[in-house]
This record gives structure tokens, C-alpha cells and sequence, in this order.
């Protein structure tokens, strides 16, 4: 096996050689050592595995301990530090950001990908920087950048996309100010009377528990037996015990804000920010950006994410929510309520908090928001997704919802045409998937109509092949129908395995963040959806169609 | 991770059983149901956010039964969100560590958040003390727990997800007794009245048929 033993801090020209030995490697030695690692790991710590991956590359410990010295002290763009370089030389069979890739096929999409992102990136980085070249010559980070600047780069990101090397360095840019007096004197007491302090952080039990369950297959995240203390472990419980005690009133601590801060503390060396100021500026941004009350001591606002996203969903993948509501009647009952959450016209306040149940797939989805997309994409993807939520102020969530559709979309679009997700045995009849959805789907509709309206010159007058997104308006089901959950539907089962098979960090093959996701959404109707638009259209629609139906039933009554 | 294949949701079984793993965090819920699904253990498994489900199909008495495992997140805020898909649930697992009394000494009040949950539901629970492992840890008494369980009319295991120790047998003793009990009640409402109005429902023969005749039989809820 290679091993490359570069001290200096490896900048992005010398990332591409790095990278071609990188593909050449082996990848079964990769593989059989993975496999050795894991089997020989220590039982309840990972403290052995990341010393058995210095035995293999034979790094001398001295040397490495030299490079974890380096002192960066000034951001010019020479000497961008990447934290994770200093270790990442010694450990090929991990990504760049530290992430060992789990089987040979991984590594070589991994490579594929990394090769063509860094094409694209070094292209984009020359023009950021011939554009911006003024930028990095102050060492005060952010400080004397102007507004007009800061709307500069945002367009400039907009349109061209991520720079990873000053990842950091604009993720403190655009992140919001934060009460640094509070954040130093809780230091000061995290430095010096930590125990104390954490007597007063009611969840500190399980940030302890997460320490290690944070990313325990990167190696900054592993315990090791070679260094006293993992730094980047340590910044995690100092990061998240801090975060908890300024946010003691509307978070303290919520699962899946580990997630959120580990990755701030990938990308965020340590030695720029000793204190630890920006990387709780930054999460702290990225938190309220996405929403704090997403995190909330109920996760009070994932309840409103999603029924808005189930309202999108209605409107815009229409074949999702005939899936995910096996009957199709109650899917509509659904979004009647939620509906009426909004419509001010609604005077009958009953109808504000009536009882209903959100389908597996919305309880599913919570951990896509609540964890920026960290172990459904690959890392590189979440660091864009990131980048995006930065930059976006408060309209972040609004990105989460979009990225959200899109890969609900192209997970649909496979959902229709894989024949391994037909439903049924489709030899022992001759309808397609699709027939038999729609016959399903019929037969539910004429339910419906058959059910709301008894009289038979009633149903006829009524379009023949009413489509099922047209909002439901069954006056009379108010009065006799009580609904019932349906908890296991098998079509939606199907489809949540799909979900779980096409998207995880480890694969990079099929989604790549550019030329498919964001290629797909920005070729989408969502791209520029307006929910509040959305809302008051479906109200409107709901509103003429009562009308109708009203009228409707009026003449019925006087003939 | 689900272990999911391709001819998994065929239809290919008679009963389908939902089970949800519960119980505090860091117990090893996720490390309990990886086990029994995959035979995978991590040694830090990474927290569970919101919901995760896998399925493994088990032959009882001829009869091909799929259980869907839902394994949940423990900290206690996400109970909001969780409670939601309890229903439907024929089975429970609640899990402690049997080396932290605190995650015991809690089982009571997810012992109460499934009764007020799951009103009109006929479901069998079991406790479950893991991390049987750590002997010389331990802090639950074994005794107490089973003290615990008989009062409650729980089955009880403990296992160890690591050391793959009565985790087959937990989940089995589970989904069997679920199958007895429901040969001897009409309580089978909840397990397969999902499928009766399913798309392609034509193909779980047995399982609609009988359905329907129950549901024109009995108007008396299970309880």
C-alpha cells in the first residue's frame, strides 16, 4: 500500500497528485484491510482501529504529531489550512474529509467522483479568486468585508457553485452574529469548572453517549490510544455543551445537532478559532436558519415541515401522495385539515384542531431536515446543502423542503419504472404496476363518490374519471365518517426501502449534487414554489368546488 | 439501514407484523435490530434520528410471517413525533441497559406511553435487559427486572446485541407469541385489516379472506 508522507499542508494543486495515487491503489488491500480493522477492533471503543490503520501506513508518530503542530496564523490565500489534510495523507482509504469508504466499489465511485468534482472546482476557485482577489489580504477574518461584497459572493455562488477551499472562511462569513461576551464567559466556566457546568445541561447524558456515535467511521472521530485526547471529540463535547447552555431555553440539546456540528468541526480548523466563537457562530446559523423550532424541547416546528411538505407533495408529485395514503380518501381528509390550518375563511374553529395521522414516510423524512441530509448523502453533498442554508438566510428551510422534493422526485421517477418494485406478482397477471395503480386508484375515487353522494343522478353529473388530487369537499362526511389510520401500507413500505437503498452517504455513483439534484430542481415546477401561493390556490380551488357542489345539492332539493 | 431485497415485498408472506423497539437512549436499540436483521453489530452505531425500520421473515407454524421492526430514537423529545406510528403495532420491545439503572428504572414510563398510545390495541410487550455482556457492570439485577416483567405481563430477555446473545430468541419469543395469542382471540384485526383495501391485495389470499370474514363476524374490539 502507498503511503504518502508529505509534511506540508496540502493545498489544492498538490491534491490532484495526491488524488491520482489515490485511485491507483489497490482497492482489494483496501478492502482486506477495512475487513482486518473491523475485526480486530476493541469491543466497546474504537481505540484501537485508528491505531491499527498507523501500524498499516507505518507512519512515524513523531511526524505525524509535527504535522498536527503546524501553525496557521494568518488566512492569506497561500496557506488556506485544510484540517483534515494532516491526517488524511496517512489514511488512503478514507475520504478527503476522513470518512473511511466501507467496500472497494465505494472507493472507486469516490475517486470517480472526487475527479470530476475537483475539475469543476478548480475552475470555479480560479475565477472566486481572480474575482475576489482583494479578499484574503486582511487577516481579521470577515470583518471589513461590505454588504455590497457579501451580495457579491452569494451571486457568485449562486451561479457557479461551492469553493470548497474557503469553506470556512465564507461559512463565517455568512454566519450571524452571536452574543460573544455570553459565549467567552461560559468558556471561561466550560474551561474551568466544567463538571459544575454540566450539572446545569439537562441532556448532558446523551450528548456524552454521542460523542462517539457521531461519526464513528471517520477518523477524527474515533478514540485513539496514540493521542491522549481526540481533539476533534473534544471540540464536539465543547461545541455541543456550549450550544445547549446558550440555547438552554429554546433547544438545550437536540440528536442530529451532533451531526450538524461535527461537520462544522471537519471543515473548521482549530487553530483559526480557538475559542471556538465561529464554529458556534456557524452552527448556531445554520440552527436558525433551517429553524430553531425544529429542534425545539418538542420538535415543535418538524410538525409544521411536515404538513407543508405534504401539501407540496400533493401539488407537486401527485403520484407520491396516491402512494403514500393507501387510501386515498383519508390522504385527502388529511389535507383537508391541514388545509384548514390556513384558511381564514374558515369560521367553524373545530375544524381548526381536528385529529389526524401523517403517513410513516412524513416521520420518516424528519431525519433528512433535522440532520441537513448528514448519512443520506454523501458528506460533500450535506457541505454544499450547507452552503446553500448558509447563504440563504431564513429562507434555509425552504432549500431543505426543495432538495427534499427533488430526491422524493427521482426517487419516484425509479419507483415507477423499476420492475423489482411492482407490486404484486406481475406474472400471474397481465396488468403492469402502473395499470394496477390505476385501477386501484379509480376504484377509490368511484368509493368516494359513491359515498358522498347517495343519489344516482348525483353521481352521474359529476365528471366520470375525477382525477384523485382534486381536493375532496365531502360535506356530508363531516357528520358520519370517522377515518382510520392505515399504519402499514405495503406500497409505502416499498417505496421507504427504495428511499433507504438509493440514498446513503456511501453512494456517490448515481447522485451527483450538481448535474443530477440540483439539475433536476431547478428543472422542476417546485424551483420557485411559494407555499403561501400554494395554500390559498387550493383554497380557493376547495372553495369553488363546495360552491359548486352546493348549488348542486340545492337544485337536487327543489326538483 | 434496512435489509431490504428486491422479492422482500412480494407479498410473499401470510401475516405482516408491525414491532417497535423502544426504550432509552443509547440502550442499543438500532444494535438489537441490526443484529437480528442483518447479524451486523457496530461497535458505535450512530444515534438514531426520528425512525428507522427494517424487515426479517420468520416461519411460525407453517406460516410465513414478516415483521417490520420499527426502531425509534430515545431521547425524549422525539416521543412527540414517535407516538405517531405505534398504532398499528401488534408487538413492543422495551429495551434497558442493564449496566445503567436509570434506563431500567424509565421502562414504567414507556410502559405507560405505549398503553396511552395503543387504547384499542391488543399487543404483546417484552423487556428487554441488553448489554448482557457487561456482567461485571451490571447494575439491574437480573431478578428485579424479572419481578418487573411478571407484574406487567411482559415477557422477558436479556440479551446481548454484541456478543449475539438471545437476540434470535427475543424476537422470536415475541413474534410467537403474538401468532398464539391471535389464534385464540379475534384480536388479528389490527395485523391484517391494513391489507384488505391494498393495492394488489388480490395476492394475500388467506390474509384477506379470513379478514373479511372476521370483520362481518365480530363487532366486538379487541382490547
Amino acid at each position: 500500500m502507498k503511503v504518502e508522507n508529505s509534511i506540508c499542508i496540502v493545498d489544492l494543486p498538490n491534491k490532484e497528485e495526491q488524488m491520482s495515487n489515490f485511485s491507483e491503489i489497490n482497492t482489494s488491500d483496501v478492502q482486506s484491510d477495512v475487513t482486518y480493522l473491523m475485526n480486530n477492533a476493541d469491543i466497546y471503543s474504537n481505540s484501537s482501529l485508528l491505531d491499527m490503520y498507523n501500524e498499516i501506513n507505518r507512519a512515524p508518530q513523531d511526524e505525524l504529531e509535527k504535522k498536527m503542530k503546524i501553525q496557521v496564523d494568518s488566512y492569506s490565500k497561500e496557506n488556506i489550512p485544510n484540517c483534515h489534510d494532516v491526517m488524511v495523507n496517512n489514511m488512503q482509504n478514507c475520504t478527503e474529509y476522513g470518512f473511511i469508504i466501507p467496500a472497494p466499489n465505494h472507493y472507486k465511485d469516490y475517486t470517480n467522483w472526487y475527479n470530476k468534482n475537483y475539475i469543476k472546482e478548480t475552475k470555479v476557485l480560479g475565477m472566486f479568486e481572480d474575482q475576489f482577489s482583494d479578499l484574503f489580504d486582511n487577516h481579521d477574518l470577515a470583518t471589513n468585508i461590505t454588504i455590497s461584497k457579501k451580495k457579491e459572493i452569494k451571486e457568485f455562488i449562486w451561479k457557479h457553485g461551492s469553493i470548497s477551499k474557503y469553506r470556512y472562511f465564507l461559512w463565517c462569513l455568512f454566519s450571524n452574529k452571536a452574543d460573544e461576551d455570553k459565549y467567552n464567559s461560559l468558556l471561561k466556566l466550560y474551561d474551568n469548572e466544567k463538571d459544575t457546568m454540566m450539572l446545569n445541561i439537562p441532556d448532558k447524558d446523551i450528548i456524552n453517549n454521542d460523542l462517539l456515535r457521531t461519526f464513528p467511521n471517520n477518523i477524527h472521530f474515533m478514540k485513539s490510544k496514540n493521542f491522549d485526547k481526540n481533539n476533534m471529540i473534544e471540540s464536539l463535547e465543547k461545541q455541543l455543551s456550549l450550544f445547549s447552555m446558550l440555547h438552554k431555553d429554546d433547544i438545550g440539546y437536540c440528536q442530529s445537532l451532533n451531526y450538524i456540528c461535527g461537520l462544522v468541526i471537519l471543515i473548521s480548523p482549530s487553530n483559526l478559532d480557538v475559542t471556538g466563537i465561529n464554529r458556534h457562530k456557524i452552527l448556531d446559523s445554520i440552527v436558525s436558519n433551517v429553524g430553531l423550532s425544529l429542534y425545539d424541547n418538542s420538535l415543535s416546528g418538524l410538525k409544521s415541515f411536515q404538513e407543508t411538505l405534504l401539501i407540496l407533495i400533493f401539488e407537486y408529485i401527485p403520484d407520491l401522495f396516491d402512494i403514500i395514503f393507501e387510501d386515498i380518501d383519508y390522504g385527502m381528509y388529511v389535507l383537508d385539515c391541514i388545509l384548514d390550518k390556513y384558511d381564514e375563511r374558515e369560521s367553524d374553529k373545530s375544524r381548526h384542531n381536528r385529529e389526524f395521522e401523517l403517513p410513516v414516510l412524513m416521520i420518516y423524512l424528519s431525519k433528512w431536515v433535522l440532520n441537513c441530509f448528514i448519512n443520506i448523502l454523501p458528506i460533500e453533498h450535506c457541505l454544499k446543502i450547507i452552503d446553500i442554508i448558509l447563504i440563504s438566510d431564513k429562507d434555509g428551510i425552504k432549500w431543505i423542503n426543495k432538495i427534499t422534493l427533488t430526491l422524493l422526485d427521482l426517487a419516484m421517477d425509479k419507483f415507477k419504472y423499476n420492475k423489482s418494485y411492482r407490486v404484486g406478482k406481475p406474472e400471474s397477471n397481465n396488468l403492469n404496476f402502473e395499470s394496477r395503480l390505476k385501477q386501484s386508484l379509480s376504484f377509490k375515487i368511484n368509493k368516494v363518490l359513491n359515498k358522498d353522494f347517495t343519489t344516482k343522478s348525483g353521481h352521474n353529473s359529476l365528471p366520470p374519471n375525477l382525477p384523485s388530487r382534486k381536493l375532496s369537499n365531502n360535506i356530508k362526511r363531516k357528520k358520519n365518517k370517522s377515518f382510520t389510520f392505515q399504519s402499514t401500507n405495503p406500497l409505502e413500505m416499498e417505496f421507504l426501502d427504495l428511499l433507504t437503498n438509493l440514498y446513503q452517504p456511501e453512494l456517490y455513483t448515481d447522485l451527483d449534487f450538481d448535474n443530477v439534484l440540483m439539475k433536476k430542481l431547478r428543472g422542476s415546477r417546485y424551483n420557485n414554489y411559494d407555499f403561501k401561493t400554494d395554500v390559498k390556490m387550493m383554497l380557493n380551488q376547495r372553495m369553488t368546488r363546495k360552491e359548486k357542489l352546493k348549488s348542486k345539492l340545492r337544485l337536487k332539493k327543489k326538483d | 439501514m434496512s435489509d431490504t431485497g428486491d422479492n422482500q415485498y412480494n407479498y410473499d408472506y401470510d401475516l405482516l407484523y408491525k414491532l417497535v423497539l423502544i426504550g432509552d437512549s443509547g440502550v442499543g436499540k438500532s444494535n438489537l435490530l441490526s443484529r437480528y436483521s442483518n447479524n451486523d453489530f457496530q461497535i458505535n452505531s450512530k444515534s438514531t434520528i426520528g425512525v428507522e425500520f427494517a424487515t426479517k421473515a420468520v416461519k411460525v407454524d407453517g406460516k410465513i410471517i414478516k415483521a417490520q421492526i420499527w426502531d425509534t430514537a430515545g431521547q425524549e423529545r422525539y416521543r412527540a413525533i414517535t407516538k405517531a406510528y405505534y398504532r398499528g403495532a401488534v408487538g413492543a420491545l422495551i429495551v434497558y441497559d442493564i449496566t445503567n439503572t436509570k434506563t431500567y428504572e424509565n421502562c414504567s414510563d414507556w410502559l405507560n406511553i405505549l398503553s396511552t398510545n395503543l387504547e384499542n390495541n391488543d399487543i404483546v410487550i417484552g423487556l428487554i435487559g441488553n448489554k448482557k455482556d457487561l456482567q461485571h457492570q451490571r447494575s439491574v439485577p437480573i431478578e428485579e427486572a424479572q419481578e418487573f416483567a411478571r407484574n406487567n405481563q411482559l415477557l422477558f430477555t436479556e440479551t446481548s446485541a454484541l456478543s449475539n446473545e438471545n437476540v434470535e430468541k427475543a424476537f422470536t419469543e415475541l413474534i410467537t407469541t403474538i401468532y398464539e395469542n391471535s389464534k385464540h382471540q379475534t384480536g388479528m384485526e389490527t395485523v391484517t385489516k391494513n391489507n384488505s383495501s391494498s393495492i394488489g391485495a388480490g395476492n394475500t389470499v388467506s390474509l384477506t379472506k379470513s379478514n373479511k370474514e372476521k370483520k362481518s363476524s365480530s363487532s366486538g374490539q379487541c382490547c
